[in-house]
């Protein structure tokens, strides 16, 4: 039905897309794999019409007959439609509004609304079923991510879209949202329409795909079946055979001793809610992490993972929307550190990557060499009385540029034009120079590609290897597995167990984190834990997988979901 | 070696590197045209309306420098023009009605812009009250604080700050152009030897060259202006308060702060920069700036008239940054940029008033030109991305 015929695209110096040609069945979903930066998003845009005929190389073919897309709205009426992880829906409108923005229908030039409003219904019940329980009078945004993804795809469907592209629509999805896009997408491919859906999880593609096409380097690799094993997707992925991405580590190269001072200490760690000041997000939390040491922080949503991590550095202090008392004792090499900003705790030689990699860690339009350089400048690092030793600062930024091997044209490169996983080193690669004696990774892997991620794992443990302590916090229970030499699982703020060695399971981590309270499994519907990559064997995906199902609630969600405040909403 | 060649060095702050070249030609152009057109009757190039024209840039220019930095950390500050008012107002009072020397209504003057640079940004940085509105407040108040401390009557400066509206002598002005010509290609060879110590990839020699023909250039036309008759002390001072800004946004910790901050706050805080003791500096920068660009023009015009003084400088002051190519999303732009876009701003009034175009019609034209500026600003980012 739509063919992309020898589509190639360059940018300046960059050969994006060489040579694809791609076909897409009616009634079909399509999976589109790949590392960051294999062309991917270029594909998609070409075929959404975000780059306009002549850009590229090679045809667009809708149903036999060759398209020339000026702009995305050519493709759109063309029945190519794109749903972008940044939603393009107005927040303050309500679904209804949204539903029917561009083509109200009017009545002597003005919105009719009674009409507006049967029309909006009549759409969303076609696409998603009588019993869809969205309010259409609700703002969108009070909607949660995932509802209002579907609203989107439900938008992009009531256009008489064809073919839907879903890019990454899963990355701040709780289980259920998923669950919910899912059968949808299942629903309207049973109806004939098709799907190219774009995803960083193996497990969704396969689960929801009925061909995969990989690509690595601008070029398709090759087209899989949809049932194929993510082994085989990930080997044509990275073009290698990248052995065991979840590994244990197993040599410890610093032989543990617990006699030793650890570098980080923490007693009775206690942040009290946000808006709540009588709730404690983190609650009483006592732990201690030695030099040679990874130690996990693993837990549901909301568990208190982020805020542990953002209280030691001193990071929720000064945000704008104000972030509960920290009370507590925190000691580095044995010396009480007082952290109110997170210039103590860089000052006390801990380091912190936060979460939000573009929102936080990364000045995006500046380049790799400022972004590296950013964390020794501001400590006074390579400068003299205020004066910036610019040829200093650029030989460390190189060294770091070389030793992580991040993927630029150049040290001058625009951070923002990095991949994922490139940017994650820079953020990392930034705190280097300072030698910090802890370092505090939030999910130090997420929206990274698989190549990337193991390098990062290996950075990780070279780290380690040369004596830093390092405190993750991680949703990824496979990359805990494979990092961690201890794992504290936080419930609700607290405290629910410590794994050491080979007590570290996923099956382990994941009953701690749900804990056996009623309150436990009903106030957590969203506990995101990802189902076993490539490592885990037959049996333990089973039994996660009936844990999973056991824990989460039926999916008839009220879709009103409020935010969490203490931990962001896709933490 | 091989790998060195491979990794291009930073090409030296692209941020402002193409961009400026681009302005620096548009200039040019400007420059030529205005000197062939008949219409101009061959006076633009002449010492005297060069001298008039620096003149008159140099007041706007030393605002600008500070309104740049405020605005690459995402600031504004509309009291400028009301600013410039209460400083002058300051010294004149200090000076001719407490009979202070000069060089104390001067710092009295300085003083009171600082104090005028902090209080916006502690409201900023520490209450968190966004810039526009507290300097919007300022630009109502400073005016009406000028006009009750000098009961609204005009008043005249007297020969104690005619030095500023002098004229330094030849040999000075020589010794300064040769002087900064001589800093400068001290720098440019300085940083090209620390780069080979540090074994990175060298400064290519066109860009070495381009660059200290650049600065031989510019010290040419300066002293073809000025060689024969002297320097207005305005020129310099602007001069002066160029080059330290230049230096401060791209040679210093607080340069490179102000660029982290423009461009992710939150990123730069989570790397150690002290958010609001920069941001509170900044604004102290641009409030003595501002008392420095008010002790000049009431130099200037030998006077300071409290409901009139500076009013509108803010906003040329913004036209004039935002032609040099910075952004006011924050964290792009460059003093170079600011200079350029001065000299821009400065021209186009000096050649429409050469050309007798009227006086209202000037006003359109001007809008025009900015909006010009700002679409150019954002095709070429768009063929960026």
């Amino acid at each position: 039905m739509i063919e992309l015929r020898h589509i190639g695209k360059v940018f300046p110096g960059v050969r994006a897309l060489h040579d694809v040609s791609l076909s897409i069945g009616k009634g079909e979903v399509l999976g589109l794999v790949g590392e960051n930066g294999a062309g991917k998003s270029t594909l998609i845009k070409i075929l959404g019409g975000v780059y306009a005929v002549g850009s590229f190389t090679g045809e667009v073919v809708v149903d036999g007959t060759v398209q020339a897309f000026r702009s995305t709205r050519d493709a759109r009426s063309a029945g190519i439609a794109t749903v972008h992880q940044e939603l393009a829906l107005v927040p303050h409108m309500t679904v209804a509004e949204n539903l029917l923005l561009g083509r109200e229908p009017t009545r002597f030039g003005m919105v009719d609304g009674v009409r507006a409003h049967a029309m909006a219904r009549d759409l969303l019940a076609k696409v998603l079923g009588p019993d869809h329980g969205i309010d259409l009078t609700a703002p969108v945004s009070h909607l949660g991510v995932g509802m209002q993804q579907i609203v989107e795809i439900a938008r992009a469907l009531a256009d008489n879209a064809r073919v839907v592209i879903l890019d990454e629509p899963t990355a701040a999805l709780t289980d259920g949202e998923i669950e919910r896009l899912f059968a949808l997408v299942r629903a309207r491919r049973a109806a004939g329409a098709s799907f190219v859906y774009i995803s960083h999880r193996l497990d969704e593609i396969t689960a929801l795909c009925d061909r995969v096409a990989v690509m690595r380097d601008g070029e398709l690799v090759e087209v899989l079946p949809g049932n194929a094993p993510t082994n085989d997707i990930v080997t044509r992925m990275t073009g290698k055979e990248l052995g065991d991405v979840h590994a244990r580590r197993t040599a410890r190269t610093s032989p543990r001793d617990d006699a030793r001072t650890p570098v980080l200490e923490v007693t009775g760690l206690a942040v009290a809610h946000p808006a709540l000041p009588d709730r404690r997000v983190v609650d009483g939390l006592s732990f201690a992490v030695r030099a040679g040491e990874v130690v996990a922080l693993a837990g549901a949503m909301g568990a208190g993972r982020t805020a542990t991590l953002s209280a030691l550095f001193g990071a929720a202090a000064g945000r704008a929307q104000g972030a509960g008392k920290v009370t507590g004792r925190i000691r580095v090499d044995g010396r009480d550190v007082s952290v109110r900003a997170p210039k103590d705790a860089i000052a006390a030689g801990i380091a912190y990557v936060p979460e939000d990699r573009k929102g936080a860690g990364l000045v995006l339009e500046l380049s790799v060499q400022d972004n590296l350089a950013m964390s020794a400048v501001a400590t006074k690092k390579l400068s003299r009385l205020g004066i910036v030793d610019a040829p200093r600062a650029e030989q460390a930024a190189l060294a770091r540029f070389r030793d992580l091997q991040i993927k630029a044209p150049g040290l001058g490169a625009e951070v923002a034009t990095l991949s994922g996983g490139n940017q994650q080193k820079v953020v990392i690669g930034k705190w280097l120079e300072l030698a910090p004696r802890v370092l505090l990774l939030d999910e130090p892997t997420r929206g990274v590609d698989v190549g990337a991620k193991v390098e990062i794992y290996r950075l990780i443990e070279a780290l380690v290897a040369r004596g830093h302590a390092v405190l993750i916090a991680s949703s990824d229970l496979p990359e805990i597995i494979r990092l961690a030499d201890k794992v504290l699982v936080l419930r609700e703020g607290q405290l629910a167990g410590t794994l050491e060695g080979d007590a570290i399971t996923q099956l382990a981590i994941m009953q701690l984190a749900m804990g056996g309270s009623p309150r436990a499994a009903t106030d957590m519907p969203s506990a995101k834990m990802p189902a076993a990559e490539a490592s885990v064997g037959a049996a333990d995906i089973a039994a996660i997988d009936h844990l999973v199902t056991d824990m989460r609630p039926p999916i008839v969600l009220p879709e009103r979901v409020s935010p969490r405040p203490s931990e962001g909403v896709i933490s | 070696m091989s790998l060195e060649r491979a990794i291009p060095a930073m090409p030296g702050g692209r941020r402002f590197g193409i961009n400026a070249w681009a302005m620096a030609g548009v200039l040019g152009l400007m420059w030529a045209v205005l000197a062939l057109l008949p219409a101009t009757r061959g006076v633009f190039l002449t010492q005297g309306n060069l001298t008039a024209l620096l003149s008159q840039s140099a007041v706007l220019l030393v605002v600008a420098v500070g309104m740049t930095m405020v605005i690459i950390i995402r600031g504004i500050d509309l009291s400028v023009g009301a600013g410039v008012a209460l400083t002058g107002t300051v010294a004149a009072l200090c000076h001719a009605k407490l009979g202070l020397p000069a060089p104390v209504a001067i710092l009295a003057a300085l003083a009171c812009g600082a104090a005028i640079g902090a209080w916006h940004g502690w409201w900023v940085s520490w209450l968190g009250i966004p810039a526009f509105v507290v300097t919007l407040a300022g630009f109502k108040a400073y005016r009406g604080g000028a006009l009750v401390l000098s009961d609204a009557q005009s008043m005249v400066m007297g020969d104690d700050f005619a030095f500023l509206a002098g004229t330094l002598p030849v040999s000075v002005t020589w010794g300064i152009g040769i002087g900064a010509v001589a800093v400068g290609v001290t720098m440019t060879l300085r940083d090209a030897r620390r780069r080979k110590q540090f074994s990175l990839a060298p400064t290519s020699p066109t860009v070495l060259a381009t660059q200290l023909a650049g600065m031989a250039l510019l010290a040419g036309i300066l002293l073809a202006v000025f060689g024969g008759r002297g320097m207005p002390v305005l020129v310099v001072i602007a001069g002066a308060v160029a080059a330290a800004g230049a230096f401060l946004t791209k040679r210093t910790r607080f340069g490179r702060h102000l660029y982290a901050i423009g461009g992710n706050t939150e990123a730069a805080r989570l790397s150690g920069v002290d958010v609001k003791r920069v941001t509170m500096a900044t604004y102290m920068i641009l409030g003595v700036l501002t008392a420095l660009a008010g002790l000049m023009l009431a130099a200037r015009v030998n006077g300071v008239t409290p409901g009139a003084q500076g009013s509108n400088l803010e906003l040329d002051a913004i036209t004039a940054v935002v032609i040099g190519g910075t952004s006011l999303l924050g964290g792009r732009g460059s003093v170079v940029g600011t200079v350029l876009g001065t000299l821009v701003f400065a021209t186009l009034a000096n050649g429409m008033n050469l050309l007798r175009v009227d006086s209202n019609l000037q006003w359109i034209f001007t809008g025009l030109i900015l909006l010009a500026a700002v679409l150019i600003d954002v095709l070429s980012k768009g063929k960026r991305s």
